[in-house]
């Protein structure tokens, strides 16, 4: 599949978009609860039982807070990054696809990836969003 | 009463050794991380398939990163067939939050439970399998569909040294079950590899190594559809999650790397029995619930 005018190589560019995402994640994911081991921050709850009940922690939907509260190195923010980037990862991955099968002219593959690009941007930005709201 | 730091070490442990155990069985780690969280530490069990699902996204990229660069996952059969297995885990993470709001998670507990038992009879398919090594049931006649979406290829078969080429057959039968293996990792937080790979070897007849890579590929965007309502619906509490995660991967990258030679079929067959026995235990709460 190595395309000889472009150089790009949709394998190695999918394999190296899998491999740094699951980096980045764990190395943040492994960090955050660093920070929460050592820090202990306060309200952190005391038994499983309680942190289900109060669902302390709970994902912030809003960008903003999240970036600068991983920025600042509150752990739980740092956790819900690291998440973040993990769920990113095979949402990069398809759009990288998309692009290379772009370069390589194959017309009926872009259309398929963009499909399952589609189906993933709405289960983010419709369901999602829907069944938060319905509790 | 289970303390918080107690749950940390302790679930990170077992996720290890389910990570471990899940890549030397060729299962993924959610299949033992999910009855762990609900059995062992009391976890509703949305908020057990909500941490598991965050690990099959990471196991299912961290080796798929290997698998792609080796060449013997299908990318264009997986896209493909990821049309059906992400949009059937909407439907699944859908019916899940419909399932808890109405009072109805025991029928989730009664489904893993089945799922379990048909991983125990996949994990004895597939040690019959391996044993054989691959066979004259690859399919390489050309059909329409497959002529047209291109889902065919060859790959380098290490045991008989010999490219293999092969054309994914009964392809409108092997979507249908990648929507369902779709649904069942959107409803309960595993990967639904099991289904994927019955579905594209038994049914597609597709060489069985290039069903499980190509499976695993597929497992990361399956889960990510499922995840991200999970994630944004609240199911995906961080402090159970990342010691999961972390654990999962940790333990998958040991198995990958140390044990892939080895086949062990005795400890395979004990696993069956395992699977057998947490199954059964995991319909019996959802009965007693």
């Amino acid at each position: 599949m190595k395309n000889g005018n472009t150089g790009y190589d949709l394998n190695s560019v999918i394999s190296g978009v899998l491999k740094y995402g699951v980096i980045i994640s764990t190395v943040l994911l492994l960090t955050g609860l660093a920070l929460v081991i050592l820090e202990k921050p306060a309200g952190l709850p005391t038994s499983v039982e309680q942190l289900i009940s109060t669902n302390y922690g709970k994902p912030t939907l809003d960008a903003g807070q999240l970036l600068s509260g991983a920025a600042q190195g509150t752990p739980i923010f740092v956790i819900q990054l690291g998440l973040v980037v993990l769920l990113a990862t095979p949402i990069v991955r398809v759009l990288a696809s998309v692009i290379v099968f772009a370069v390589e002219r194959d017309r009926t593959y872009v259309a398929i990836t963009l499909i399952v690009l589609m189906i993933l941007l709405v289960s983010i930005f419709i369901v999602g969003p829907a069944e938060a709201h319905a509790g | 009463m289970i303390g918080i730091y107690e749950y940390l070490l302790s679930m990170f442990l077992i996720s290890i050794l389910a990570g471990l155990i899940g890549s030397l069985v060729g299962v993924g780690g959610g299949i033992l991380v999910v009855p762990a969280l609900t059995l062992i530490f009391g976890v509703p069990i949305q908020f057990a398939a909500g941490a598991s699902i965050v690990s099959v996204i990471a196991t299912s990229s961290g080796s798929a990163a290997a698998y792609v660069r080796d060449r013997i996952t299908n990318l264009r059969i997986g896209m493909f067939l990821e049309i059906g297995s992400a949009s059937g885990a909407i439907v699944g993470a859908v019916l899940t939050f419909y399932l808890v709001r109405s009072g109805f998670s025991w029928l989730l507990f009664i489904a893993f439970g089945l799922i379990l038992f048909l991983s125990a009879y996949f994990t004895a398919v597939r040690i019959r399998k391996e044993r054989q090594g691959e066979t004259d049931r690859v399919n390489q006649a050309q059909n329409r569909i497959s002529a047209r979406l291109k889902l065919s290829g060859e790959y380098y078969d290490k045991v008989l040294k010999a490219k293999i080429p092969y054309v994914a057959d009964n392809v409108p039968a092997g979507f249908a079950v990648m929507a369902c293996a779709g649904l069942m990792a959107g409803l309960l937080g595993v990967g639904g590899g099991v289904l994927k790979v019955l579905g594209m070897d038994g049914l597609m007849k597709l060489p069985f190594k290039v069903s499980t890579t190509t499976s695993n590929f597929m497992i990361g965007v399956t889960a990510a559809a499922g995840t991200a309502i999970f994630y944004i619906g609240g199911y995906i509490n961080p402090i159970l999650a990342a010691p999961v995660a972390i654990g999962v991967v940790a333990g998958s990258f040991v198995g990958a790397k140390v044990l892939v030679r080895s086949k062990p079929v005795s400890l395979r067959w004990l696993f069956v029995v395992a699977l057998i026995a947490i199954g059964s235990e995991m319909i019996y709460q959802g009965l007693v619930l």
